[in-house]
Formats: structure tokens, C-alpha cells, sequence
């Protein structure tokens, strides 16, 4: 029904952050993408809202540390479909510096699909907008396919 | 009074202060660490780069002919601390200022440094030796050129051969125990 | 029957219904827009609000499996209609002469409160704490805000009123600005401006006044378990909302219409919509932070409620 309003659905991603137990300099980033005027990431229609039923783009760090584990993934079960996952910084896929640790038993992407990986210890603004820009592809991509509802 | 009337006129009057980045090419700062970048033609096989990386995003297997060492480096494990490049003897590591790593969840396993590094050879006797490129023999190889070139034992022999007055039978002895 | 095909035209077409919604999307791209430079950024293009409306609807409705589910749906859908139809009431000055009759203030004071009771409804529906609690501030606010409103509404009916009688008409007001000049000159009728200066952010929730939906506190308060279709609903009722609320205070102060062209009026119409919305919501929400509720609260009761209440006192002096 929708397949043909791909390209001006996809102008307007709501961004929800989810943090699976980063140590904070991913979220960072992310808050400076978001915030400061030098990146305006408005002007792709983009905004960050509070609530995970808003969001189109979700944007997770950290490792999926075991005491936010089962937390994150009801959280990621709110958010509506059509849904992009965004995976900032190398923890989400291979634990990164925190591999191996007792504080997470494996990483990420062995619960959520990633749809878009964005490396770096943390990625600079920029880095986080064309995984942004990506992502938009991907969910157009979805969106012709028709294959985006839950069922 | 209001201060904030002051600004707000200030930033109207000033315009935009937003990079064109998504639409244009974005300012990359000089020593800005990106992806590393590895250099099979340079690489002595030390393994320095494998015990200082702190994310354990680097692989060395020696590949089953035992001709030369497959040499991995994992982008999605890399931290970007560039330590492997600090410490990197003959600078084969080296940090580019490439950020543009953002990928496809399905490609994941496709990012990566990948190169090949063939062991060198005795040139002498002909055995497996680590690589000997020119940075390295141009820093260390200098005095003793052709020795450098040689395999620990062969090494061994020449330094031996060196050290002894040359006497044709004691010569003829050496090789034959050989 | 040419009757009911006018009133059907003015609640779809216009100035309710599409007029209205479109008016709306358009104002709020433009404030989104401007807040963006103030901040000294680009901003979204003047298109986002539609674009979002758009999108949602194309998204998955979720409803909590604990929430009322009727009151949950009808929520928004309510708030939206209440909304439209009080958009076709409002009269354009010059181009549409609005709900006529004794009386027609009083029905907008009835009518005003529909987003806010709507939102009150999602809120409790949803049963999520979030939602809870800003249903309570969104009720708490609502007091606050009507007094000062009501003040407003009595001051002007006495302005234009006759000798002991105040005017509850909007067509008496906008009657005796087109004889008198605009209450917006009258210096009697300033402390009464400045009070709907207060009232328009308190209303719209912004700036000062982000107490109900306030996102970094209550994440969006009632709209919290809201997706799809449903928030869309919120948001298009949130932007007639505004149209409603900048209509209502230029028909209060400045009706006046430029010339006998209708076009030329509807779009000095909107201007005067636009600038009173770039005064009072944009530049408002951008340069001001959010009060505690009980300061919000203090706002209303403590300065905009008496502002109009001299107004008042003073236009029924000096009648």
C-alpha cells in the first residue's frame, strides 16, 4: 500500500538513542550529532524523540552488558515497525574493548538484527550521519519490498 | 535587560553555522585516526602490533603451505587507539584519516584490513626466514648486508667463518659435519 | 439546504477542516524552521510537519495491552474533530464571519479546552506512569490558564459592549474594532494583551510552559505509548490547536481586514497569525527554559490572571 511513498516517508526518521550498556562516549557523540548546530541533523527530518514508540532509526551502543540485556530488548520490541537499526561504535557487534568480559556474555547482533554499523571507538558526528543516510536506504529499500510489519 | 533578545538577534543575523556534510565532502582533521591501514610490502612479521592492540582486532595464521602469514585486521574490533601504528617498527601499520566505515549490517564480516605477507627466504641455504623488505634492511642491514639476508644459523656460520683464521682443511672439516 | 452545503463546505474545506490542517502544517514548519536559525542551524524544510504526518501513517500501531483500549483510540480522534470544528467557528476578518449569534464566546470557551481534555483522556488511558503524570500537570495547567483567559474574554465584551452589558459575541467585538480602530491600540486593553501573550505558550505548551509533555522529564508525558496513525492524529490536533488559539487572539485584538479583496484579507490574516505565533511560541519556546509546575502555575494566577482582570476593571469604568 505504502510501497510508492518510499522516498518521502524516508525524509522524516525519528531517532531514538538506546544505550545496551555503553560506557558513554558513543552517547556522546550521538548527544553532539544531535544537538550542536555544526551537524543540524534536522535538516534531514530528523529528530530525537524520548519515547521508543515514536522512533523509525534506532541508534545502539555499548556491548549488551547482562544487567540491561533483557531490558534493551523489550524496549527494542516497543518500538513500531518499519524500524532501521543503527549500530554506533564497535561494541554492538563485536564487543569492542569490552570483549570477553564477565559483564557480557556475547555481543549484540546475536539478539538484535544490525542493519547498519557505523565502527569507531567512538565514530565522529559526521561517521554517525552517513550511517544515518544509510539507513534510509535500507528502510526505503524496506518500504518498496514491503517487508517491514511485525507479522 | 533580556540578554537573550541580544543573541537571539546575533544568531539570526549570523546564519547558519552548519557543515554542508550529507550534501558535501566534510573537513578531516590532520592526524585524524581512521581505519589502519597495513602494508604487506613493508611488514616484518614481528607480531609487535598483534600483542599491543587492546581489541584483539588483529590475526596472524600462518596459511597451511607455510609459505607466508595471512594477516587479518578486524575494522569492527578495532578501536581506533593507534597503538599498532606507534609501535609498528618499519611503519607498515599505518592510521589514514578515512572515516567513511559505515556499512551494511550484512557486510559485516567484509570489513577488514586483509593482505598476505610471504616469508623471505635464506639466501644462502634457502629457509623459511621472516620477510626482509627494504625499510627494515635499510634501518638494520646496512653494515653486514649480505649476512643480514641469512638465516639464523647460516648467520651463525658466516660469523664463525669470520672469526677463524681462513685454513683450507679446517674449512673442509666445518662443512663436512654439516 | 444551501445552508447545510455551507456549513458542510466551511467544516471540510474551509476555514475548518483542510484550511485548517493545512494552515497548521504550514505554520508549524515555519517555526520549526525559524527556531532553527535562531539556534544557527539550517532546519528542516518547510514541508517536515507534513512529511512526519505522513510517515506516521505508515507506521504500526501499538496499544499497551493494560490500557483502556476505546478511550485509548478515541482519544485522539475526538481531540482531532473538536479541534476542526472549532477551527470552522473561528472568524476571519474581512473573509469569514464565524459561528454568529449571542453568545458564541461562551462556545468557544467550551470548545477551547477540547485538546486539552483530550490529552487528558490519552494520558490516564495509556496507563502508563508517564502518562499519569502529565495528565495531572496538563490538568493543573488548564486551571491555571483558563482564568486569565475568561478575564480576557470579559475585558474585551466590556470594551465593545454596550452601556452595563458586556458583549459575549465575537461578531459585537470584531464590530466595534471596525468602528473604534483595533483593541491592540487601546492602552486599556494592553494588560489584557499581555495576559494572552501568556496564555498562547501556557496553552501550546511550550517554553515556559513545557510542563505537560515535557520530554526530558516525563518523555512526552501523555503521548508516551502513542504510535502510527494515532500520534499523528496528536499532532495534526496539536497544530489546528495552535491555528485556533492565534486565530482567536487576532479576532480578540486586531481583526481588522486591509481592503474588500477577500484574497488580499485571507493573507493578511495570515500574517498577523504568523507573526503573533513567531512572538509568542517561537521565539518564546527557543529562548526560555521550563518552569517547575507550581511556578508555572504561579505565572497565571500570580500576573496574567490580574493583567486582564484590570483590563476589565478598567474597560467597565470607563465605558
Amino acid at each position: 500500500m505504502f510501497k510508492s511513498l518510499g522516498s518521502l516517508v524516508t525524509r522524516s526518521p525519528w531517532i531514538y538513542r538506546l544505550n545496551a550498556g555503553s560506557c558513554n562516549g558513543c552517547d556522546v557523540e550521538m548527544a553532539t550529532t544531535a544537538l550542536i548546530p555544526r551537524y543540524d541533523v534536522e535538516r534531514l527530518g530528523c529528530k530525537y524523540c524520548g519515547s521508543p514508540r515514536h522512533a523509525d532509526i534506532v541508534l545502539i551502543s555499548g556491548p549488551l552488558t547482562l544487567r540491561v540485556r533483557d531490558k534493551v530488548l523489550r524496549v527494542f520490541d516497543e518500538i513500531p515497525h518499519p524500524k532501521v537499526t543503527v549500530a554506533v561504535g564497535v561494541c554492538p557487534v563485536t564487543g569492542g574493548a569490552f570483549r570477553d568480559s564477565y559483564t557480557c556474555d556475547t555481543a549484540l547482533d546475536q539478539y538484535i538484527n544490525l542493519d547498519v554499523i557505523v565502527p569507531g571507538c567512538p565514530p565522529r558526528p559526521q561517521a554517525i550521519i552517513e550511517g544515518i543516510a544509510k539507513a534510509l536506504e535500507v528502510w526505503k529499500e524496506r518500504m518498496e519490498e514491503g517487508a517491514c510489519s511485525r507479522s | 535587560m533580556l540578554p537573550f533578545l541580544k543573541i537571539m538577534v546575533k544568531n539570526l543575523l549570523a546564519g547558519p553555522s552548519t557543515e554542508a556534510f550529507p550534501f558535501a565532502p566534510a573537513h578531516t582533521p590532520a592526524r585524524f585516526r581512521g581505519k589502519a591501514n597495513h602494508d604487506k610490502n613493508k611488514c616484518i612479521l614481528c607480531g609487535i602490533c598483534r600483542h599491543v592492540c587492546a581489541a584483539g582486532a588483529i590475526q596472524m595464521r600462518v596459511v597451511e603451505d607455510g609459505s607466508g602469514v595471512e594477516y587479518v585486521l578486524w575494522h569492527n574490533s578495532c578501536v581506533f587507539c593507534g597503538l599498532c601504528a606507534h609501535y609498528c617498527p618499519t611503519k607498515a601499520l599505518t592510521m589514514t584519516d578515512d572515516w567513511h566505515l559505515a556499512h551494511r549490517g550484512e557486510d559485516r564480516f567484509a570489513v577488514r584490513e586483509d593482505s598476505f605477507v610471504r616469508y623471505g627466504q635464506c639466501s644462502t641455504c634457502g629457509a623459511r626466514i621472516q620477510p626482509r623488505p627494504a625499510v627494515i634492511v635499510e634501518a638494520l642491514g646496512t653494515r653486514y648486508p649480505d649476512r643480514f639476508m641469512m638465516c639464523p644459523s647460516c648467520k651463525r656460520e658466516s660469523l664463525a667463518k669470520r672469526s677463524v683464521p681462513a685454513k683450507p682443511d679446517m674449512e673442509t672439516s666445518e662443512t663436512s659435519d654439516e | 439546504m444551501s445552508n447545510i452545503l455551507e456549513a458542510t463546505f466551511a467544516l471540510l474545506i474551509f476555514p475548518g477542516g483542510a484550511a485548517a490542517l493545512a494552515l497548521g502544517l504550514f505554520l508549524k514548519g515555519i517555526d520549526r524552521r525559524v527556531a532553527a536559525r535562531l539556534q544557527r542551524r539550517v532546519g528542516p524544510p518547510l514541508i517536515q510537519p507534513a512529511l512526519d504526518i505522513l510517515k506516521l501513517c505508515t507506521k504500526e500501531t501499538l496499544i499497551p495491552t493494560t490500557a483502556n483500549e476505546a478511550a485509548f483510540i478515541l482519544a485522539p480522534v475526538l481531540g482531532l474533530a473538536g479541534v476542526l470544528v472549532t477551527a470552522a467557528l473561528m472568524p476571519i476578518g474581512g473573509v469569514w464571519s464565524g459561528v454568529t449569534g449571542l453568545g458564541d464566546l461562551l462556545l468557544l470557551l467550551y470548545l477551547l479546552p477540547i485538546p486539552a481534555m483530550a490529552f487528558m483522556v490519552a494520558g490516564s488511558a495509556s496507563s502508563s506512569p508517564y502518562g499519569a503524570l502529565g495528565f495531572s500537570r496538563e490538568m493543573a495547567i488548564m486551571f491555571a490558564y483558563e482564568m486569565p483567559l475568561i478575564a480576557a474574554f470579559l475585558a474585551c465584551g466590556a470594551r465593545a459592549g454596550g452601556v452595563g452589558e458586556a458583549a459575549m459575541s465575537l461578531q459585537t467585538i470584531m464590530n466595534y474594532q471596525y468602528a473604534n480602530g483595533p483593541l491592540l491600540f487601546d492602552p486599556v486593553m494592553l494588560p489584557a494583551l499581555a495576559a494572552m501573550i501568556i496564555f498562547i505558550p501556557g496553552t501550546m505548551s511550550v517554553g515556559l510552559f513545557d510542563i505537560p509533555e515535557a520530554e526530558p522529564e516525563v518523555i512526552e508525558g501523555p503521548l508516551l505509548e502513542y504510535s502510527g496513525p494515532l500520534l499523528a492524529a496528536f499532532n495534526l490536533m496539536s497544530a489546528v490547536k495552535l491555528v485556533i488559539v492565534l486565530e482567536l487572539v487576532v479576532a480578540l485584538f486586531w481583526p481588522n481586514p486591509l481592503g474588500s479583496s477577500v484574497i488580499v484579507n485571507l493573507i493578511w490574516h495570515v500574517a498577523k497569525c504568523l507573526i503573533l505565533m513567531l512572538v509568542t511560541v517561537t521565539c518564546f519556546r527557543v529562548s526560555t527554559g521550563r518552569l517547575r509546575l507550581e511556578q508555572g502555575f504561579t505565572v497565571f494566577v500570580k500576573y496574567a490572571a490580574p493583567l486582564a482582570l484590570v483590563s476589565l476593571g478598567l474597560a467597565s469604568i470607563l465605558r
